[in-house]
């Protein structure tokens, strides 16, 4: 197994935490972090493919650019409708009867 | 469903996942063919000297451009759930009468933005370019709004508009010039494409730094425009 091998599996396995992370957890910004987190894998899975020859492939380098900025704006709207749900109802779930002031 | 249970259950399939994506992917890793010398070929008719650079603002533009659109969509969004749509911003002395916060200030900020400028001129030589300066801009404001200089979020003052909307206008203008020339989309002509995607990342970064404080000063906590005493929203 191979140093590229490593990097693709440890990218999946990382991606999978953070999935788990996002299916579990009842807390909204414990949810965001862990989208976060599968984000994190599946760009370094897709960098990790960028090392083929010589000299790294700068497209799929440029792809992953484009999608941290992309997470970055999801997650901020995100955060604002949790703070937002949080001021008006007091919940920080979507579960019923939660009642964390 | 048990907690437990739908936890195991949950484990259970990304192990599955994690399985399948590497049975898939790890063969293809002698497999397939890289764009690394397209590239290269290409690289006299971009206009830069970075491989990244190039396709960033170049080859891929079209990617850019859109993505412009989606962090802009996103300030729309966060701007729509803001409970004092009419409040003004304001500066105001820092909340804290530390010395050594003034003087943090006084000094990291001009720095900041200086290193910003020196990342958009280096992006056509090394890795660098218009979103790694609209994110130290951004980052600027965030150092503004923790540090309680900022008072509010920026609220839908004109000018803050104007400057949100610039980057993405001169990267559409850059992009729509050369198709109503009569060529395709973002084709940018050979002799003037170095100094058009410096333009295009210049006003970006500005766009992109006031787009990133929009996002992380988010919206008013009360509908009359305050913030609670004590701390952040």
């Amino acid at each position: 197994m191979t140093g590229l091998h490593l990097y693709i599996v440890a990218a999946l396995v990382i991606a999978a935490t953070g999935l788990y992370g996002f299916l579990v957890q009842p807390h909204l910004l414990k949810k965001l972090l862990a989208l976060n987190i599968a984000a994190a894998g599946v760009f370094l899975l897709v960098v990790a493919f960028a090392d083929r020859g010589a000299s790294p492939d700068p497209v799929p380098h440029a792809l992953v650019l484009t999608g941290i900025v992309i997470s970055v704006s999801a997650t901020a709207y995100g955060i604002v409708l949790a703070a937002r749900l949080h001021r008006i109802t007091g919940q920080t779930t979507l579960e019923e009867g939660d009642d964390h002031a | 469903m048990s907690t437990a249970l739908r936890h195991l259950f949950v484990i259970a399939v990304m192990v599955a996942l994690v399985w399948t994506g590497s049975s898939a992917l790890l063969p293809l890793v002698d497999r397939t063919a890289s764009l690394t010398a397209q590239v290269e070929r290409r690289m006299p008719e971009s206009g830069v000297e970075h491989p990244l650079t190039a396709v960033l603002l170049n080859f891929r533009g079209y990617d850019t451009m859109l993505e412009i659109g989606v962090l802009l969509v996103a300030v729309l969004a966060v701007w729509t759930l803001d409970p004092a749509p009419r409040a003004r911003w304001r500066m105001v002395e820092p909340s804290s009468r530390s010395p050594v916060l003034r003087i943090a200030l006084h000094i990291l900020i001009p720095t900041a933005v200086m290193a910003a400028g020196y990342m958009v001129w280096v992006g056509a030589y090394r890795p660098g370019g218009a979103f790694q300066a609209g994110t130290v801009l951004g980052a600027v404001w965030v150092i503004l709004v923790s540090a309680g200089v900022v008072r509010l979020p920026l609220a839908r003052v004109t000018g803050v508009r104007v400057v949100l909307a610039a980057g993405f206008t001169a990267f559409l203008l850059a992009a729509l010039g050369p198709a109503l020339a009569g060529q395709n989309l973002l084709e940018y002509p050979r002799l003037l494409a170095g100094m058009i995607i410096l333009a295009v990342e210049t006003t970006l970064s500005v766009s992109i730094g006031a787009a990133i404080g929009a996002l992380v000063a988010g919206v008013a906590a009360r509908r009359d425009g305050t913030e609670p005493e004590g701390g952040r929203a």
